[in-house]
């Protein structure tokens, strides 16, 4: 039986997400597609599989992104869903513990990617702030006061992202001057 | 040749890779060799293996007999890493003891 569950994360809790879709499939309800909010799953033994979610430098259709979800399909690892550049793997619990990452540098890149992410969507929401207000000033504009309230308001949602990221890169990079 | 230190993972990637292998069975050789100490995610191997192609440390193996699965395999260039760093691994083993026994005496 599928199951379809909605819930909104924000890219930067993608381990709070990845959390979660491993909590339900500890409950038994293993993953088989996603959307945006959206979560598909099929009944399965309760902890049959392991997810992890990766951010690809490029989209999932990219020559470069085929060839690493190649290499972790003859890896035992399976592709369930993509969402952008985000893909969702799961593995066979009997298969043994499922990390995607075992050094911190592989880590780092995909936080700095994250961050690089957020910014090129933070920068043109600055943009859009400052040119509401100027037409505001300009013309008396209730909309576009409006439209800045909303713009000014998402900025400091992803200006809060980039800081979460930040302080979890910055947590990585202390560990990374004790141990190799 | 004078590279800097390997990462236990890409001296055991090395090491693994004496014989051909596919990336699933580096994964295992690597866990095995190392007494289940270095377990190597499969993202962390991807990185490292292409990265050691880009460098000719190792080289993948066409049209592998009755495998679909990519096999890869040291080259000279690679070996004479791997010895290098095993020289640099025995000059730090060396010095560690001949040390810690003065100290003893």
């Amino acid at each position: 039986m599928r199951i379809v569950l909605r819930k909104l994360f924000w890219a930067w809790d993608f381990d709070k997400e990845e959390a979660w879709l491993n909590q339900k499939s500890a409950q038994g309800l293993a993953l088989i597609a996603v959307g945006f909010c959206r979560y598909e799953f099929e009944e399965a033994a309760p902890g049959a599989y392991q997810i992890r979610l990766d951010l690809l430098p490029h989209g999932p259709n990219h020559p470069e992104s085929q060839k690493y979800l190649q290499f972790l399909e003859e890896s035992g690892i399976r592709q369930v869903g993509s969402l952008r550049r985000w893909v969702y793997l799961r593995r066979s619990t009997q298969d043994g513990a499922f990390h995607l990452h075992s050094d911190r540098d592989a880590q780092f890149k995909m936080l700095g990617r994250l961050m690089v992410l957020l910014g090129a969507v933070a920068f043109p929401n600055l943009y859009c702030v400052i040119w509401n207000l100027y037409v505001y000033w300009r013309y008396q504009a209730i909309v576009s006061l409006f439209g800045a309230l909303v713009c000014t308001t998402f900025l400091f949602l992803l200006t809060w992202g980039w800081w979460v990221l930040y302080r979890k890169s910055k947590t990585l990079q202390r560990e990374q001057n004790i141990f190799e | 040749m004078h590279n800097p230190p390997l990462t236990e993972g890409v001296y055991y990637i090395l090491l693994s890779l004496l014989h051909p292998l596919h990336g699933y069975g580096i994964m295992q050789r690597a866990e095995a060799l190392s007494r289940g100490r270095v377990r190597l995610a499969a993202g962390t191997l991807y990185g490292a293996l292409t990265t050691l192609l880009e460098k000719g440390w190792i080289r993948t193996l066409e049209n592998w007999p009755d495998s679909r699965k990519k096999q890869y395999q040291i080259t000279p260039l690679g070996r004479e890493a791997l010895q290098y760093e095993l020289t640099r691994l025995e000059e730090l083993l060396e010095n560690g003891k001949l040390l810690l026994e003065e100290e003893r005496i």
